[in-house]
C-alpha cells in the first residue's frame, strides 16, 4: 500500500458526489421522476424512511455518544502520560508513608491501569468523575458549581458578538469593495488582533473606575438579576468583541458568497422588495455556514475564557481549570476537560439538528 | 456599428413585416445601448427589438456580451462600477436609469426571467410553492391560496408530473429538466409581456433541450409574449427565433430574420458559427460527409470490455441502498479509432471512464488492453495502467489547478512517472502545446490567462504527456461555445490520424459524438441499448431512444417549433 494511487478503492462509495459535480450528471439514474419505485422504497425502508429527520438527529447522537467516549479514552491516558506521581504531588510537603498507602487507595491507583480504566469510564458514565487532590470535594460538584457562571458569561458574550457581527458581516457583504467594507474589515481586523486581558483592562479603567461599575465578581441571576446584569456587562463585552471580530468575517464571507449565488438573481428578478431577498434568499442561505462557525465560538466560550475571568476575577470555568493545573490536581482536570469536550459535543449535536432544520438536503435525503 | 450595412440594420422590420401584415410596435426596444465596468465598455452602442409574440434570438460566444446586453437593457445589470448608457425601453417607458422602484415593478411583473443552470437559480431552502408565489403575491396582491392555485394551474400546464405532490418539494428533489420547468413556470408567474431567457437549455441534455424549446414556443403561443432568446448554438436560435441579432465583442456583427441568417449569412463569423453547429452526418449536404465510412475495424481491440457491472452503495441520513451504474456493458475500441458513447446524465457513461481509469471498483466484468488486464490494479501496475490510459474531464476551468503555469501542469504527470530529467521538461511542454495548437509563449501562464479552449487545449496537451494508447474523453467539449467546440474536434481527429490513439468519446449530443465516433454505443440507464457503427445507428435506429435523441438535433434547416 506504498502507493498513493491505492486509495482507488476506498473512494468508490463516493463516486456518485464526484459526477454530480459536473452540472450535466446532477442527478441520479432514479431520480424523482419515478414516483412508483419511490412508493416501493417508502414500503420496504420502513420506520426510518418515514423519519428521515428523526433519524437524522438519532444518527447524531449515536455518535456524539461514540465520540464522547473516545475523548474519556484520550483524556485518561493523557493524564497517564503527566511524569512525576500525582499522589505523591498531591500529598506534597505533608507526605508520610501512611498517608501516601491511604490516599492512592482511596483514589484507586494502586489497582492496575486496565482496571482503573474501566473504574474510570463506568463512573464517568454516571457522573462520578473522583474527588479533588486538593480539597476532597466530588470534582463533579466542584465543575457544576462553576457551570452557571460560566454559561451566563457565555450566553451573554455569544449575544453581544452577533450583535455586533450580524449586521456589520451582512453590511460590508452586500457592499463588498466599498467604503463601509473596508472599515469593517479594518475594524474587525482590530478586533482580531487585540489581546482579550488588554481590552478587559481598558474597559475596568473606563467604566469600573470612571463610572464605577462593578468591574470583578459574580452574582447569581436567581439572587439578584440586578447585579447579576451589572457584572456581567464588562466581561461580556470583553469576550464578545474578539468573537464578534471573528464573527463578522465568517458573515461577511458567507454573505458575499450566497449574494453571487443565481438564485439571489432569480429573486431580484421577481422584482421582490430588497429587504425579501436579504432575508429570505440571502439570509437563510447564509445562516448555514454561519450556525457553524457560531456553534464553535459558543463552545469555546463555554469552556472557559481563562484570560478574561482573571482579569474579572470571574469565578468561572476557566479559573477553575487555570487553579486545576497550577496545583496539579489532576482528577479535577481531567473533570474539567471532559465537561468542556462534552459541552463541544452537545453544541455540534444542536447545530447539527438546526442544520437539518433549515436545510432540506439534508432532512430529506 | 461602422460595419454594419444600413439595409441590414433594417432587416427587423422587414422580416416582420414579411410574416405580418401589420406588425406591432415593439414592446422591448434597446437603442445605442453601452455597456461596462470601470473604464472599459464592454458592449458598444448595441440596437435590438423585439414585437409582441416574436422571438429575438440573440447568439454570440461567451464574452460577446450578449447576456451583458439584455440584463442591461432590463434593469438587472448590477456589478461595482458598472455603467448603461443609452435607452431601453419596454412600452415607451424607460429602463436605462428607471429607479430601483420602478424597476421592481417591471420585474417579475411585466419582464420574466429563465437562467442557464437550473440546479443553481431556484433557491435550495425554500419548496416550489413559496418560490412560485412570492412574485404574484408582491405583484399582483393575491392570497397564499389563491397564489397556490395559480402555481399548481401553471405546473400543470409545463407538463410537470404530479404538481400537487411538487408543490411541497424542494429543488434538489428535482432533475435538471424538471427544475427548469420549474423556473419557466416563476417567470411566467405574473403573466409577463416579455421573457427573457439567457442559454436556458446550455445544461440540459439534448432531449430536454428539445422538450424546453417546444415548451416555450408552445407558451409564447398561448400568451403573445416576446421572448429574448439569449444561446451560444445558433442551432438552438434556429428552432425558436424569428429574428437574429449575431454579437461578437460586444457588437452586433449581423442581423436578420432566420431565413436570412441561415441562408444568406453575410458576416464571415455568421458563416463560423453555423458551420460550427453540430450536426449528424445525415443532415450535412452530401460530399461533406464522411472521412469514416471506409474505415472498417481490423485485428485485435486496443480495449476490450467485457459484461462490466458496477454497483454504488448510496448511503443517505436514513441508511443505504445499492444503485445498479452500469449493467453488463461489452464494448471494444480500437486503435486509431473512436468509441463514442452517449447518453444523458445518470445514464452511467461517465461511470465507464471512472471504472477505466481505477477511480471506481466494477462489481463484476473484465477489461483488457491488448490483453493486459485492466480492472481491480493496485500499486505500480495501476500506475503503469494510468499511464496508458489519459483522461480529459468536462470542465477545463475546474480540471486545472489555479496557482499552476501551464508548463507546471502540464509537467505534472511527467514527474508523477519520472519520465524525463528535469531539463528536458521544458522542451517536451513546448512540443506539446504545439501538438494542440499553443505556441510556446503559453508555458509561463495560468489558467485565468486562458479562454475556455486554450483551457482545453492544455488539459488535452497534459493528457498526451505521458503518451498514452488511450485517451478517455468524458463530454470534453460539452462546457464549450460550439465555435470552439468545432476547433477542439478538429484537433482531436488530426491527434488521431497522427500518433493513432484509440479514444473513447462520451457526450450527451449525438450530433457531438456521431461526428467523431466509427462506433457509437447509446447507454440508458447504466446499459448498452444500441451498438453498432455511427452509420448503422444513424441510418437504422433500433430503439426508439435512439430516435429520440436523433429527433432532438436541431435540423440543419431551421424549423420554427
Amino acid at each position: 500500500m506504498s502507493d498513493p494511487n491505492t486509495h482507488g478503492s476506498s473512494t468508490a462509495p463516493e463516486a456518485p458526489d464526484r459526477s454530480a459535480d459536473t452540472p450535466r450528471s446532477a442527478d441520479t439514474p432514479r431520480s424523482a421522476d419515478n414516483q412508483s419505485s419511490q412508493a416501493e422504497q417508502t414500503q420496504q425502508a420502513g420506520f426510518f424512511t418515514r423519519h428521515p429527520l428523526l433519524t437524522f438527529i438519532l444518527r447524531r447522537i449515536l455518535l456524539t455518544f461514540v465520540t464522547l467516549l473516545g475523548v474519556i479514552v484520550v483524556v485518561f491516558f493523557l493524564i497517564q502520560l503527566v511524569p512525576g506521581d500525582p499522589v505523591r504531588i498531591a500529598l506534597g510537603t505533608r507526605y508520610t508513608d501512611e498517608a501516601y498507602q491511604a490516599l492512592q487507595q482511596a483514589s484507586g491507583l494502586d489497582k492496575p491501569l486496565i482496571a482503573q480504566f474501566f473504574s474510570y469510564i463506568g463512573s464517568a458514565l454516571i457522573g462520578d468523575l473522583g474527588v479533588s487532590f486538593r480539597n476532597g470535594e466530588p470534582v463533579m460538584m466542584l465543575l457544576l458549581e462553576r457551570l452557571p457562571a460560566t454559561i451566563s458569561l457565555a450566553l451573554c458574550a455569544i449575544f453581544v458578538a452577533l450583535l455586533i457581527a450580524i449586521p456589520l458581516g451582512t453590511i460590508a457583504g452586500l457592499r463588498e469593495g466599498g467604503v463601509i467594507d473596508s472599515i469593517v474589515r479594518v475594524i474587525s481586523q482590530f478586533g482580531v488582533s487585540i489581546p482579550d486581558f488588554w481590552m478587559g483592562m481598558m474597559l475596568i479603567s473606563v467604566f469600573a473606575l470612571g463610572f464605577g461599575w462593578p468591574s470583578s465578581g459574580y452574582t447569581p441571576l436567581t439572587e439578584d438579576p440586578i447585579g447579576w446584569a451589572t457584572h456581567m456587562v464588562l466581561p461580556a463585552i470583553t469576550a464578545g468583541v474578539v468573537s464578534a471580530a471573528i464573527l463578522t468575517r465568517f458573515i461577511r464571507t458567507a454573505v458575499i458568497d450566497v449574494s453571487h449565488a443565481t438564485f439571489v438573481r432569480t429573486a431580484t428578478s421577481k422584482g421582490l422588495k430588497h429587504w425579501t431577498v436579504l432575508t429570505k434568499h440571502i439570509g437563510r442561505n447564509a445562516l448555514i455556514p454561519v450556525l457553524t462557525i457560531s456553534g464553535i465560538q459558543l463552545a469555546t466560550l463555554l469552556g472557559g475564557v481563562i484570560v478574561v475571568e482573571v482579569v474579572f476575577a470571574y469565578p468561572g470555568l476557566g479559573r477553575l481549570i487555570y487553579d486545576a493545573v497550577a496545583a496539579r490536581d489532576y482528577p479535577l482536570l481531567q473533570g474539567a476537560i471532559l465537561l468542556i469536550a462534552f459541552i463541544f459535543l452537545t453544541i455540534n449535536l444542536l447545530v447539527d439538528v438546526l442544520y437539518a432544520i433549515i436545510d432540506p438536503r439534508i432532512r430529506i435525503s | 456599428m461602422s460595419d454594419i450595412p444600413a439595409d441590414q440594420a433594417s432587416a427587423p422590420e422587414a422580416a416582420g413585416a414579411r410574416r405580418d401584415p401589420a406588425p406591432e410596435a415593439p414592446v422591448l426596444e434597446v437603442s445605442d445601448l453601452t455597456v461596462g465596468v470601470g473604464r472599459n465598455d464592454i458592449v458598444h452602442g448595441v440596437d435590438f427589438a423585439v414585437a409582441t409574440g416574436q422571438t429575438l434570438g440573440i447568439v454570440g460566444e461567451s464574452g460577446s456580451g450578449k447576456s451583458l446586453s439584455v440584463l442591461s437593457a432590463t434593469g438587472l445589470f448590477e456589478a461595482p462600477g458598472g455603467y448603461v448608457h443609452g435607452s431601453s425601453t419596454l412600452d415607451g417607458e424607460q429602463i436605462v436609469g428607471a429607479p430601483a422602484g420602478l424597476l421592481r415593478s417591471i420585474h417579475g411583473r411585466r419582464i420574466g426571467f429563465v437562467f442557464q443552470d437550473p440546479s443553481t437559480s431556484l433557491n435550495p431552502l425554500m419548496t416550489l410553492e413559496a418560490q412560485l408565489a412570492e412574485g404574484p403575491i408582491k405583484h399582483l396582491g393575491i392570497s397564499a391560496p389563491e397564489a397556490r392555485e395559480r402555481s399548481l394551474q401553471l405546473l400543470t400546464e409545463l407538463g410537470l408530473p404530479d404538481p400537487e405532490l411538487r408543490l411541497g418539494y424542494y429543488p434538489h428533489q428535482l432533475s435538471g429538466g424538471q427544475k427548469q420547468r420549474v423556473m419557466i413556470a416563476v417567470a411566467l408567474a405574473c403573466e409577463p409581456d416579455v421573457l427573457i431567457a439567457d442559454e436556458p437549455t446550455t445544461a440540459l441534455d439534448v432531449t430536454t433541450q428539445a422538450a424546453i424549446i417546444d415548451l416555450v414556443a408552445g407558451l409564447q403561443r398561448s400568451r403573445d409574449m416576446a421572448v429574448v432568446w439569449i444561446s451560444h448554438d445558433l442551432g438552438v436560435i434556429g428552432q425558436i427565433a424569428d429574428d437574429i441579432v449575431v454579437m461578437r465583442a460586444g457588437e452586433i456583427v449581423e442581423r436578420g430574420s432566420v431565413a436570412d441568417i441561415f441562408e444568406r449569412p453575410q458576416h464571415e463569423y455568421t458563416k463560423t458559427l453555423l458551420a460550427a453547429r453540430p450536426l449528424l452526418r445525415t443532415q450535412q449536404k452530401a460530399g461533406s460527409a464522411d472521412a469514416h465510412a471506409d474505415r472498417e475495424e481490423t485485428g485485435e481491440p486496443l480495449l476490450r470490455i467485457e459484461d462490466l457491472t458496477v454497483d454504488f452503495e448510496v448511503s443517505s441520513p436514513t441508511g443505504k441502498r445499492t444503485i445498479t451504474a452500469v449493467k453488463d456493458v461489452s464494448l471494444d475500441v480500437y486503435r486509431g479509432r473512436t468509441l463514442g458513447i452517449v447518453g444523458e446524465s445518470g445514464s452511467g457513461k461517465s461511470t465507464i471512464a471512472n471504472v477505466l481509469t481505477g477511480v471506481v471498483e466494477p462489481a463484476s466484468g473484465e477489461a483488457r488492453m491488448s490483453g493486459d488486464p485492466v480492472l481491480r490494479l493496485s500499486g505500480a501496475d495501476l500506475k503503469t495502467m494510468r499511464r496508458r490510459i489519459a483522461m480529459v474531464f468536462q470542465d477545463p476551468f475546474a480540471a486545472l489547478d489555479p496557482r499552476m503555469t501551464v508548463q507546471r501542469s502540464i509537467a505534472e504527470p511527467l514527474m508523477a512517472h519520472n519520465l524525463l530529467p528535469r531539463r528536458q521538461r521544458r522542451q517536451r511542454c513546448a512540443e506539446l502545446l504545439d501538438q494542440v495548437g499553443l505556441d510556446a509563449s503559453f508555458i509561463e501562464r495560468y489558467p485565468h490567462e486562458l479562454s475556455g479552449g486554450q483551457r482545453q487545449r492544455v488539459c488535452i496537451a497534459r493528457a498526451l504527456a505521458v503518451d498514452p494508447e488511450l485517451l478517455i474523453l468524458d463530454e470534453s467539449t460539452a462546457s464549450l461555445d460550439v465555435s470552439i467546440q468545432a476547433q477542439v474536434l478538429d484537433l482531436l481527429a488530426e491527434l488521431q490520424d497522427e500518433h493513432g490513439f484509440g479514444y473513447i468519446f462520451i457526450g450527451h449530443d449525438l450530433a457531438v459524438v456521431e461526428q467523431v465516433s466509427d462506433t457509437v454505443a447509446v447507454m440508458k440507464d447504466g446499459e448498452v441499448v444500441e451498438y453498432g457503427t455511427a452509420e448503422q445507428i444513424l441510418r437504422d435506429p433500433q430503439t426508439d431512444y435512439t430516435r429520440q435523441l436523433i429527433d432532438a438535433v436541431p435540423p440543419a434547416e431551421p424549423v420554427r417549433a
